[in-house]
């Protein structure tokens, strides 16, 4: 869309091709760029490649040629006034006003909440924000910016320290004050307000409306508020671990502006509602938490952001091992069962590597790290089978990703920028064409891709969901905000 | 007054949205012929359907001067003051 805005603006006419149900998010972007009445015509999901350019080339030099309507020859500004009180009256009245929705065209005139997720809200009154603000020692009116120095996460926010946060897909800014409003919404505590601010520098719940993020607590804050750690630490019943999710979520809707297929072309949302901690103390030996993996002390508080719309975009949540019930305990107990036969351990006394079951379905249908949720118990257990680090671990998951070119071939992404395998393999330093069959290619391009979080309890399984990008900075500081 | 009767001002949890500067469209081409047109478009689409469609404008639209590039690194400025036009595909 850049191309198009520089073409316009210098006096030359463009034209976009853009799916149809994708057109309604590309006007948006189009208005933010300022040139609202960009034209545009329609490929298809389901023609063939030859019958979709038959009848898309027409519209297409038509649009270049076509003189301007009365409407496409307007210009002006477009400005929205930011009222700081939004509505006065009784609460009652109020719960109508904020639980109001409005049917969404382009989704089958479906409604969708105005202010909400589509749940009742407590009501942000003056009082309630103000005992929210108690929580941090920040000003009510200082602008959202970044805290240090981020290398942009993929389609995320980033840039220098002081930067004001562009909250997606809008690209909206807000003080702290409009977070409290948020979280005075989700239902969340004044004392969660650090947590809170952390993750509306990291751009809230959302990026660029590709799909909303996860967000994990690493460090000592996460026990001073009282989030759960344990067992159904993604379900209901904690407020921490609920509401800070559902307040990132209030912060996407409302201070990015996000309406699914109106401002983001998501697919089918991301039903992980929480934040959730890392559980630090249960570490094995040796290994960093995650705050300390991003150059953080233990005892320092961060979010981590964990991209929740990659692969299919807008539409993951973890993915677990079938390993219930019982049969992770007969492997490591016993070293007896289908586990221990795959793993090639019968007989030979444990703890093993369980992550070694996992390996043919991590890498079958897909590329890339992996952020795993590990349980304590688990993780002991890859530290007494030999991991003394999380790094020995991320090594061996990216050693294990290793496949035949052959297999890799058959893929359906590595090849997303040529299309045609023009480009060259990494660790040869080849070209893709000169590699033979038998060439081993990794599935994951470096080890930190992967990341593991040891949290959670209960019955023996393994959590995981797409990776991290190694050299972006998905972890930001809390106590910054306190 | 009883709290139900009570009023209250309540918040607005909308971000701050920057006013925008909005432009006409640029005037359209008079004519094709002799123009140049530049097709901008992510190689990483369909492969038929890019193929197809830079046969069909080249074959059906001798008269066009044709610049064909991928998008997605910047459009250097010897390019862009050559083209006339621009066909931008952002589907994916």
């Amino acid at each position: 869309m850049p191309f198009a805005e520089r073409f316009e603006k210098a006096g030359k006419p463009s034209v976009v091709i853009v799916f149809e149900d994708q057109d309604e998010c590309l006007k948006q972007g189009a208005l933010l760029l300022g040139i609202p009445h960009v034209r545009t015509v329609y490929c298809s999901r389901i023609l063939s490649g030859v019958e979709d350019a038959a009848q898309t080339i027409k519209p297409l030099m038509d649009a270049l040629v076509r003189p301007l309507t009365a409407e496409e020859q307007k210009g002006g500004r477009w400005e929205v006034p930011d009222k700081r009180v939004l509505f006065e009256g009784t609460l009652d009245e109020a719960e109508e006003f904020y639980e109001r929705a409005e049917r969404v065209p382009v989704l089958g005139n479906a409604w969708m909440s105005l202010y909400t997720d589509g749940m009742a809200i407590r009501i942000p009154t003056e009082e309630r924000v103000q005992a929210m603000l108690k929580g941090t020692s920040h000003k009510p009116d200082e602008v959202i910016t970044l805290q240090t120095d981020h290398t942009p996460r993929e389609m995320g926010v980033g840039g220098k320290k002081g930067t004001p946060v562009r909250f997606e897909p809008m690209k909206r800014t807000a003080t702290v004050e409009k977070v409290a409003v948020n979280g005075v919404m989700a239902g969340c505590k004044p004392e969660y307000m650090p947590v809170l601010l952390a993750i509306a520098e990291a751009g809230g719940g959302g990026g660029d409306g590709r799909g909303s993020l996860g967000f994990c607590v690493s460090g000592p804050i996460a026990k001073e508020i009282g989030m759960n750690f344990d067992v159904g630490m993604l379900g209901p019943g904690n407020q921490a671990n609920r509401s800070i999710g559902r307040a990132a979520e209030l912060m996407w809707i409302n201070l990015g502006g996000n309406i699914p297929k109106v401002t983001s072309c998501g697919i089918m949302g991301n039903p992980l509602f929480n934040c959730f901690p890392e559980n630090i103390d249960a570490l094995p030996p040796g290994w960093k938490g995650v705050n300390e993996e991003y150059d953080f002390g233990r005892d320092e508080s961060v979010v981590y952001v964990l991209g929740m719309r990659g692969g299919p975009p807008g539409s993951l949540t973890f993915s677990s091992t079938e390993f219930s019930p019982g049969r992770y305990r007969t492997l490591q107990k016993s070293s007896t069962g289908g586990i221990a036969k795959r793993l090639g351990v019968e007989g030979i006394p444990g703890p093993h590597n369980w992550l070694e079951y996992q390996v043919p379905s991590l890498w079958a249908g897909r590329e890339g790290g992996y952020n795993f949720i590990i349980l304590p118990e688990m993780a002991q257990h890859l530290y007494e089978a030999g991991f003394k680090s999380k790094d020995e671990v991320y090594q061996w998951l990216y050693d294990s990703s290793f496949m035949p070119f052959s297999e890799y071939r058959k893929h359906a992404s590595p090849d997303f920028r040529t299309g045609g395998w023009r480009g060259v393999e990494k660790t040869s330093g080849k070209p893709w064409k000169e590699l033979p069959d038998d060439y081993m290619v990794p599935a994951v391009d470096d080890p930190y891709q992967n990341c593991i979080i040891v949290s959670g309890g209960g019955e023996e399984t393994s959590h995981w969901v797409n990776g991290r990008t190694p050299n972006a900075d998905p972890a930001y500081g809390i106590d910054v905000w306190r | 007054m009883a709290t139900k009767d009570r009023t209250y001002k309540c918040l607005n949890p909308i971000g701050i949205q920057d006013p925008v500067d909005l432009y006409p469209l640029a005037p359209r081409l008079d004519r094709l012929n002799g123009k140049t047109i530049m097709f901008n478009m992510m190689v990483n689409v369909e492969q038929d359907f890019l193929t197809s469609l830079e046969k069909m404008l080249r074959s059906d639209y001798p008269e066009v001067e044709w610049i064909f590039r991928e998008s997605g690194p910047p459009i250097p400025d010897k390019q862009f003051k050559a083209a006339d036009a621009l066909i931008q595909g952002v589907a994916f």
